[in-house]
């Protein structure tokens, strides 16, 4: 499966990341092709391109603000979820979209 | 003749005390008997109009009914003349009151996050003087009799009549006598209404009624102010309760009168560490207590602008203002904290009030050791300007504490307190052992002594002045001087007397209140005059001492010119010369908010001064409260003036804030703020404006000495805490509380226990100085609420000042942090980290790990 994640949190210090990274890491785990875009104090990291998006099956945003530039995933199938879940439950947020 | 007049009481604080003075001393005015009725069932029994106690006991609220009933000749009269009151003039004397209470309102109560626990009480205040001290509560000013004076028995009747009567007469006198010469309305109106209270019928009725029930004059006053002060205490409203405060003093002074000087009624004796708790509390009691033993001040209605409380911060003792029922607040024998920085006081303190401080106290001690060293180092900006920091001080014990951190001399000795509250003028060889004190304490740093700077707001008793409408542009400082010529010159005798040994130009010397070049070409011939009287008798004294006048009336800050010729340096009292360039009284409500530093106009009168004394190359200071002020600090280094003197706490911290600072950027922040339209807009250009030199903090964000482990936490709370003294201990921080709030504002959203024994709490604000990761590992891990629900033992604490992140060098941090959040994600990184058991091994792991280079 090919998925892309946004993850951002208020402070965007820490858990931005460390929820790209369980996510990352375990969707590669378990053999999946994976993007993550980070918002956090530092700006947009990693953006997600139209070409990502547009060949993703699934964008998964482990988010506790609003997604900036949202409108790229228009007509996207979408899960989204908190960031403290994304970091304690990785495996689950990924089986939730669908692998 | 009787007449009858009913009225509905329309004040939004009911007929309190103001109202009723203004209504006593009209009925004062006619023969007829007057009384009010609170028209309730089963209300209180009607009161005589002209006694206020009896008429704020009514307790009368508004939208209540009231009768007014006078009878006698001139009751028409009289009824006619009240009414007018009551419908014209009440409503603006119920407007003071509200903006007293609003006045007593503005606190600055910030109670730490350790003490929000319940079981703690605390009482707020306004926060005027910093720091935090811990002692046994001693309530002061209350009214207690000495034990023989208590256990005393009564003389003839008659004779203990008469003597309350005169007592009453006296005090009633003193009250007058010192309202005509109050220097504020407020002041003016507060002893009028003390004056009303000593002339009250029911405070006489009250004594009497004692008296003739077996009490000597003294245990009369003192019954009689309880009975009085009860009722006014069972009143609904809380300005009415307050009042009894005012019964207690009129009591005290009427004591004053009534037992021998030494009875001890006034003066407060500390045989422990104490903090003293007081409604008022004047400059002389302050100067009278064993200051080993005062560890900080609790008091009421006491302005932040009060000699109490100048000298509350030239000693240092942590004090609160404003308290709102300051003997309820804790009980006489408790231990109990003031926190000066906070705005409060704890009492009784439990095992972990004391815990909190005294964890605190260590890294305050241990800061202060570790930034020591720069301290006493000159201060110079980023740029290689040099700023003298020097101290405010009233005796030599202070100056010898503000040396020891670091400070480069004195730059305002007051010597008025020598002069106050005393029957007679101090000789010169008292003078002469404060002065050498002074001047030996300081160590061969430069000493600038004001001459006494008495007048109107300071009178001293034997000066017997003359009344004066306006005492503020009156006969004060050196204008003065000319008609207590004596007084003057035993003061300069003893200053160059403690002089003779100092360091050639270390003694330095300065007239208050100087407004033509003539007064100071005069005030220095008069320390020539007194140079030349000691020389001749052969008396050791100062040959090298220079001569200096305060800067403080307008007329001189735009002629600074004419005076160069007559001085050797001028000081900028900030605090009068604000006063008098806006024609507001600080102390004044209505009009204080004029009175800012910060309006365009005042800074650019003060740019003019500076710019003109150093176009003449004269030694120029600043004494006032700006010249201590951390906020004003940028604009102190932007005039480009030599020194700056505030209060001794603030030394160190000035001094390190001075090395940060770029004087050029400083001066572009004057100019800009003198450019702008308001006090907001200069607030706001100090708030975004950019003064410290561009990369002045170039610590790197990973340090061992950032690193603790075994670290000894009892809670969550504990562990923030500790983490953040680290942060401030090291000097990445000037304000631990702040960071821990922004700290516990981020965990409130979810918790940074990620599980696996680790949290990473963080935070990006203001009172970060530099990009900081802190390492704590606990001896015993604590909860956290963590995501797997285990207990956290190893707290890695990220701190970023607000304004990183927006791309450049900033952005170099936040990378740390984000890798370091990512690679917390690794087993293989915990397990490395958490088996490393030294600082330097852990430093050495996360530079490498994190890709610092």
């Amino acid at each position: 499966m090919k998925i892309v994640a946004v993850t951002a949190c208020p402070t965007g210090i820490a858990h931005t990341y460390m929820a790209a990274e369980q996510i990352e890491k375990t969707a590669k785990a378990e053999g999946h092709e994976i993007r993550v875009e980070t918002q956090g104090s530092m700006g947009i990291e990693n953006e997600l391109s139209a070409k990502d998006i547009s060949e993703a099956d699934v964008a998964i945003f482990a988010v506790d603000i609003e997604v900036e530039k949202k409108e790229r995933f228009d007509g996207k199938k979408t899960v989204q979820v908190s960031v403290s879940e994304a970091i304690k439950n990785p495996k689950g947020v990924i089986a939730k979209a669908g692998g | 003749m009787r007449i009858e007049h009913s009225f509905v009481c329309s004040l939004d604080n009911g007929l309190h005390a103001r109202p009723a003075s203004i209504l006593a001393a009209k009925a004062g005015e006619f023969d007829a008997g007057i009384t009010l009725t609170r028209q309730i069932e089963q209300g209180p029994p009607p009161a005589d109009v002209c006694s206020v106690l009896s008429v704020v006991g009514l307790d009368v609220h508004k939208g209540d009914t009231c009768l007014l009933v006078a009878e006698g000749d001139d009751a028409e009269a009289a009824i006619g003349a009240l009414r007018d009151l009551i419908d014209n003039v009440l409503e603006e004397a119920d407007a003071a009151a509200e903006a007293d209470a609003a006045s007593r309102l503005a606190r600055t109560t910030r109670l730490p996050i350790m003490l929000r626990r319940p079981g703690v009480q605390h009482a707020g205040g306004q926060a005027v003087c910093g720091g935090t001290g811990m002692g046994v509560a001693v309530h002061a000013g209350g009214l207690a009799l000495p034990d023989w004076a208590a256990a005393a028995q009564p003389g003839e009747l008659e004779a203990e009549l008469t003597a309350a009567r005169s007592a009453i007469a006296a005090v009633r006198a003193d009250l007058d006598d010192r309202a005509s010469h109050a220097a504020s309305a407020t002041e003016k109106a507060l002893l009028a209404a003390h004056a009303q209270i000593a002339n009250d019928p029911a405070v006489l009725v009250a004594i009497r009624s004692a008296i003739l029930n077996g009490a000597t004059a003294p245990q009369a006053v003192v019954a009689a102010a309880e009975k009085l002060s009860a009722t006014l205490r069972a009143a609904a409203s809380a300005y009415v309760r307050e009042r009894a405060i005012d019964v207690q003093d009129i009591a005290m002074q009427l004591l004053d009168r009534l037992l021998p000087d030494d009875a001890g009624t006034t003066e407060i004796e500390l045989a422990a560490d104490s903090v003293v708790f007081a409604e008022t509390l004047t400059a002389n009691q302050l100067l009278r207590m064993d200051r080993s033993y005062l560890k900080g001040l609790v008091l009421g209605a006491v302005g932040p602008t009060s000699h109490t409380v100048i000298l509350a911060r030239n000693f240092g003792v942590p004090c609160i203002i404003g308290v709102e029922d300051v003997r309820g607040c804790a009980r006489s024998g408790d231990q109990a904290v003031v926190d000066g920085d906070g705005g409060f006081v704890v009492s009784p303190v439990t095992p972990g009030v004391a815990r909190f401080y005294e964890r605190e106290n260590g890294a305050r001690e241990a800061r202060e050791a570790r930034l020591l060293p720069l301290t006493r180092r000159p201060a110079v900006t980023a740029d290689g300007r040099r700023l003298e920091v020097a101290t405010n001080a009233a005796d030599a014990i202070e100056i010898a504490r503000a040396v020891s951190t670091g400070a480069d001399g004195v730059g305002l000795f007051r010597t008025e307190f020598l002069y106050l509250d005393r029957d007679a003028a101090p000789s010169e060889d008292e003078q002469y052992g404060i002065y050498r004190a002074a001047v030996e304490a300081a160590a061969g740093r430069p000493v600038i002594f004001r001459t006494f700077d008495i007048g109107g707001d300071k009178p001293a008793p034997y000066m017997r002045m003359e009344e004066e409408d306006n005492p503020f542009l009156g006969c004060r400082g050196l204008r003065l001087y000319r008609r207590r010529l004596s007084l003057l010159f035993s003061q300069l005798r003893a200053l160059l007397r403690a002089g003779a040994d100092a360091p050639p130009g270390s003694l330095k010397i300065m007239a208050p209140m100087v407004s033509v070049p003539d007064e100071a070409a005069w005030f220095r011939q008069q320390v020539i005059e007194a140079q030349r009287s000691l020389n001749e008798s052969g008396v050791p004294a100062a040959a090298d001492v220079s001569v200096g006048m305060m800067i403080e009336v307008p007329s001189v800050a735009l002629s600074v010119d004419l005076f160069c010729p007559h001085v050797d340096f001028f000081s900028i009292g900030t605090n009068d010369l604000c006063q008098y360039w806006m024609a507001a009284d600080r102390g004044n409500a209505s009009v204080a908010p004029l009175c800012d530093p910060h309006h365009p106009s005042f800074l650019r009168v003060l740019r003019t001064i500076v710019d003109a004394a150093r176009a003449h190359d004269k030694w120029i200071g600043v004494c006032g409260e700006m010249g201590g002020r951390p906020r004003d600090l940028p604009f102190m280094i932007g005039l480009g003036v030599n020194e700056i003197s505030g209060s001794s706490r603030r030394v160190a911290a000035l001094k390190l804030a001075t090395r940060e600072a770029d004087a050029v950027g400083c001066r572009k922040l004057l100019d800009a703020a003198c450019e702008a339209g308001s006090p907001a807009e200069v607030e706001a250009l100090l708030d975004s404006f950019d003064w410290k030199a561009t990369g002045a903090d170039t610590r790197p964000v990973v340090d061992v000495e950032c690193m603790r482990l075994g670290a000894d936490a009892a809670s969550k709370e504990e562990a923030i805490r500790h983490a953040v003294e680290v942060m401030w201990i090291t000097g990445r921080t000037e304000a631990p509380r702040d960071v821990e709030e922004a700290v516990w504002a981020r965990e409130e959203t979810y918790s940074t226990g990620l599980g696996y024994g680790f949290a990473v709490p963080h935070c990006k604000c203001d009172a970060v100085k530099a990009p900081t990761l802190t390492v704590v590992r606990l001896a015993s891990p604590v909860e956290w609420e963590s995501m797997d629900g285990k207990p956290v033992s190893t707290i890695l604490l990220l701190a970023v000042p607000a304004a990183e992140g927006d791309g450049g060098g900033a952005a170099g941090h936040m990378k740390v942090f984000a890798t370091l959040a990512r690679r917390l994600m690794h087993e293989s990184f915990r397990e490395r980290l958490e088996s490393l058991d030294d600082p330097e091994k852990i430093a050495e792991f996360l530079v490498e790990e994190l890709g610092i280079a």
